[in-house]
């Protein structure tokens, strides 16, 4: 059980450097840091000095080793276009992406899941099949053009919601919110559905499948000839046994969460990390992109670890196999 | 209806007509109309030049006096614009005929190079195994945590810098390109490593090593033939991917630029007329994206399910 | 046999609708069990055995469907009650045994739970009564130090112990009649007899009648009572399992019980049935199994033997009396 945990850390933390590595290739060797830095207009003299003064031309292993000491303490040094610490900027948009991918995930999993549950368990039915057909549309339509039939609806036709920005926000000293303001809030309804739309029919498919498998397994079979209620052998025995796989996905959507926000951040001029890093991308900031780089990874890396232990908690066969295999 | 058809043995052509593949092409009259959709834009695509009214890349012919004029049928119509005109009076028809042209242009080369890439690697890696396999793995399993859109978007930013500020013509394009391109070569890799895997420890490859023919020429001439199945469902639910994905980067204004838009660009110029009214620039490509992307995810769908049930 | 039988089955028919026609399973078979019985239910794979099992307890797999013929439990009519009504019965009246003990059970569920839950579901025990009574049961079919197995799960089992398991849910609520649907064949070799010989110990203690499917006649031999030969959907001979085992009568029984081999006789060499049963779309007009007896003659090809009685047998042969033809 512990070697199990201690080897899903190992394996994250090798992802991390792996990833550090990268973002340190990225910043050290893609576009020359002090171009970007300095004016046509300074000199050789003054552009070596700095370049000395930064630490550049020493050994690489040593530019590496402080690269990720700095990034240990959160220090991605200054944006190029912004001239501001690169933690400070990102800090300072963090809570706006948090809260959009929340209220994202939150409406995914709320929809997504009885969805699901519902359509596996009456997957004739007519409503199963309208979803069915609605889901497939809803997984190819790019999440921009989503987000913008919902501003041409909803805020150009019928000016029920905002179409930008994250409305009134509170400032709790260290984190801008904008869950405490009725206007803060529905700026938040349409980034957050366009954000979650994708995420949902794929959780409530997903859903759907397991099901529908599980649905057909002996011990269903079984629970129904011991004369369970079908609320027990449903919302019991099959929903919990979908969970495993349903816990990865949502793990993984976690993820595609934080990047498609990027896109939704785009549409709705929402000021997260995403817009920060789309100006970076646009602008070749490579410290803000190295920076994003790491802390996805580091999000990433942790709703991983996170996703294998709850599958422990789920799943008692894991508790065993695991511990021993490892 | 004759009682006793289903006593004689069926021809061919019957036989066929009466396969689950087919059934489940004409059971679904969606597949059909999906395909029938795809080789109408594929083909607009390719015969823009000669089907467009305008040409949308020639700035010298535009003029500001056209700009946002609506579609025909509206109020203020101009029948020279069937689909009214963009802020810079490009015809909308003609921009969004020559975009789907590059929309598909990218998103196939895109997928190609995303194929080649990712056969070779699965290749060597299930070959040679040892370092080189472990070594490849690592960074697809790295590369798989992170969303596709993710990958691209940085390889594009890193291109940027590369290129730094000076813009090559049409470096945007092959940048675009290149970033979907290895965004998806995971999937094939881990494809074709798992057959090679298999195919490697036959009789036939060990039979070939003794008389002398060199493995890797087996390899490629046995092995690829296996998993053409599964690489060619992979490209087509990949081709609807890189499409939305390029869409999606053109959008963010990272893709190709409003000189020479792809239906992303033109959605993303559209969007900033849309609070003011001049809806149809941003929904008409908008429009004709999703169909496409529609289209080719529902031919990639079916063609999974008919092809291979196991694949997911 | 006057007293009323507990499992009445008349004319029973199974269908299932395909594209290509409507396919019948299960066609007009007609047997009783008495209380305390055991009834063997042997053939070939799908002969059908398995269906008549799911058609009684009415869980037949849609699009299957009983298209005729009644079901009496203790007289009562049972193949047309409604859905809650049938749910009722099943687990409390008819007890379900299934071929594979390591998937019958729910993997996430504790054992406790899984009995705790189907006692319950059907008695008015409190909680603690019916842990009480899980425990009982658990010792009752031979776990050895139930106390502290009783809150593992079933990967903690071996399967012969899992299929104690099963056997101890199926008894939970007292059923009058328990199925037993190849209770054994999943199971080690070594471990079949003890499984076989605790069914029919606890069955006979709680004066349950067993319908018993299986292929394998040596369990047949020893635990039934009266056995039903079925071919093609069809009851092909019925009656005790002495006469049906030592003096069958139909053809097709004549061949399954050559097909065994025996250390009493000194048989040169094992019967083989030519061919192979029909497919359910192949089946033949006339007797299912006209096309593979060597005794076969014209009206066989032209009309269905009707079951007739001879002794205490029923067998459905043109040439029953004949002693089936040699």
């Amino acid at each position: 059980m512990l070697a199990f945990i201690l080897r899903r850390v190992a394996e994250a933390a090798i992802v991390l450097v792996v990833v550090a590595l990268l973002a340190f290739l990225l910043f050290r060797f893609v576009g020359d840091p002090i171009n970007q830095m300095v004016g046509q207009d300074v000199s050789i003299a003054e552009r070596e000095a700095l370049r000395a003064q930064l630490g550049l031309n020493d050994p690489l292993i040593v530019q590496l080793g402080r690269f990720l000491w700095n990034a240990l303490q959160l220090d991605f040094g200054i944006s190029y276009r912004f001239r501001q610490p690169v933690m400070e900027l990102i800090g300072g948009r963090f809570p706006a992406t948090f809260e959009l991918a929340m209220m994202a995930s939150v409406f995914a999993l709320a929809v997504g899941i009885p969805l699901g549950v519902y359509t596996g368990i009456h997957r004739e039915s007519l409503l199963s099949r309208f979803f069915l057909g609605v889901s497939l549309i809803g997984i190819s339509l790019p999440t921009f053009l989503i987000g913008i039939l919902l501003i041409y609806l909803f805020a150009v036709k019928l000016q029920w919601l905002p179409s930008y920005g994250r409305g009134a926000t509170v400032d709790l000293g260290f984190w801008k919110t904008g869950l405490l303001t009725a206007a803060g809030l529905k700026a938040l309804i349409l980034p957050a559905i366009t954000l979650g739309l994708f995420q949902l029919t794929l959780i409530a498919r997903l859903v759907r499948s397991e099901m529908l498998e599980v649905l057909r397994t002996d011990f269903i079979k079984f629970a129904r000839a011991r004369g369970l209620t079908d609320r027990a052998i449903h919302f019991g025995h099959a929903l919990k046994n979908t969970l495993v796989p349903v816990i990865t996905i949502i793990g993984l959507q976690i993820g595609s969460i934080i990047a498609f926000a990027v896109v939704t951040e785009t549409v709705f001029q929402w000021p997260g990390m995403g817009l920060l890093f789309i100006s970076a991308v646009q602008n070749a900031d490579i410290p803000i992109m190295a920076a994003y780089l790491l802390l996805v990874a580091a999000i990433f890396v942790t709703i991983n670890l996170v996703v294998d232990l709850l599958y422990v908690i789920v799943d008692p066969r894991i508790r065993v196999a695991g511990g021993a295999k490892a | 209806m004759t009682p006793f058809a289903a006593d004689r043995e069926p021809g061919l052509i019957a036989r066929a007509l009466d396969s689950d593949v087919w059934h489940s092409f004409t059971r679904s009259p969606v597949v059909v109309v999906a395909a029938i959709l795809t080789a109408l834009l594929t083909l607009s695509a390719v015969f823009a030049p000669w089907i467009a009214p305008h040409d949308p890349t020639d700035l010298a012919k535009l003029d500001l006096l056209d700009s946002r004029t609506p579609p025909l049928w509206l109020e203020g119509g101009d029948k020279r614009f069937l689909l009214g005109t963009d802020n810079q009076g490009r015809d909308m028809l003609s921009a969004i005929l020559y975009g789907l042209q590059i929309s598909i242009g990218v998103s196939v080369l895109a997928v190609m190079l995303a194929m080649t890439i990712g056969v070779t690697a699965g290749l060597v890696a299930g070959y040679f195994g040892g370092w080189i396999e472990s070594a490849i793995m690592r960074v697809a399993d790295v590369q798989l945590t992170f969303p596709a859109i993710l990958t691209a978007l940085l390889i594009n930013g890193a291109a940027r810098a590369m290129l730094g500020n000076k813009s090559v013509d049409g470096a945007e394009f092959w940048v675009l390109v290149v970033s979907i391109g290895l965004s998806f070569w995971v999937q094939y890799a881990r494809t074709v490593r798992g057959s090679t895997l298999v195919e490697k420890n036959k009789d036939y490859v060990q039979a070939a090593r003794l008389i002398g023919i060199r493995p890797l020429a087996i390899m490629f001439r046995h092995v690829l033939p296996n998993v053409l199945g599964p690489v060619l469902v992979i490209a087509t639910i990949n081709l609807a991917l890189a499409i939305i994905t390029e869409a999606t980067l053109s959008f963010l204004g990272v893709g190709l630029p409003p000189s020479h838009p792809s239906l992303g660009t033109l959605v993303r110029i559209g969007n900033d007329f849309l609070l003011s009214g001049e809806w149809w620039i941003a929904l008409f490509p908008g429009f004709v994206l999703a169909l496409l992307a529609l289209a080719v995810n529902m031919l990639g769908d079916w063609l999974r399910d008919a092809l291979n049930p196991k694949l997911r | 046999m006057t007293e009323r039988p507990v499992l009445s089955v008349r004319d029973l028919e199974v269908e299932f609708p395909t594209r290509r026609g409507v396919l019948k399973a299960i066609d007009r078979i007609s047997f009783d069990i008495a209380r305390g019985e055991v009834l063997g239910v042997v053939g070939e794979s799908g002969a059908g055995k398995s269906l008549t099992g799911a058609a009684i307890i009415g869980l037949l797999e849609p699009p299957g469907r009983i298209a005729g013929g009644e079901i009496r439990l203790d007289g009562e009519r049972i193949d047309n009650l409604p859905r809650e009504a049938m749910r009722h019965i099943r687990g409390r009246r008819i007890g379900m045994i299934f071929q594979d003990p390591l998937t019958s059970l729910n993997p996430l569920y504790r054992v406790s739970e899984q009995l705790v839950e189907t006692i319950r579901t059907h008695t008015d025990l409190d909680a603690r009564r019916a842990r009480e009574r899980a425990l009982a049961l658990l010792t009752e079919v031979g776990i050895p130090a139930p106390e502290q197995r009783l809150d593992a799960y079933p990967h903690q089992f071996s399967g012969g112990m899992r299929q104690r398991v099963v056997i101890a849910l199926a008894l939970a609520a007292e059923p009058e009649l328990i199925i037993a649907d190849e209770p054994t064949t999943a199971l080690d070799v070594s471990v079949q007899a003890q499984i076989i010989a605790l069914l029919k110990k606890v069955c006979r203690q709680h004066h349950a009648a067993v319908m018993l499917i299986t292929h394998d006649m040596g369990v047949i031999a020893e635990t039934a009572d009266r056995v039903a030969v079925m071919y093609a959907g069809r009851i092909a001979e019925i009656g005790p399992v002495r006469d049906v085992v030592a003096r069958p009568r139909h053809p097709y029984a004549k061949g399954l019980m050559g097909a065994i081999p025996t250390l009493a006789t000194d048989a040169p060499r094992l019967m083989q049935i030519p061919g192979a049963m029909p497919r359910l779309n192949a089946i033949p007009a006339g007797c299912a199994f006209n096309p593979r007896c060597a005794a076969v003659f014209d009206r066989c090809r032209r009309e269905r033997p009707e079951p007739v009685a001879i002794g205490a047998s029923e067998v459905a042969c043109f040439l029953a009396d004949a002693g089936g033809g040699r």
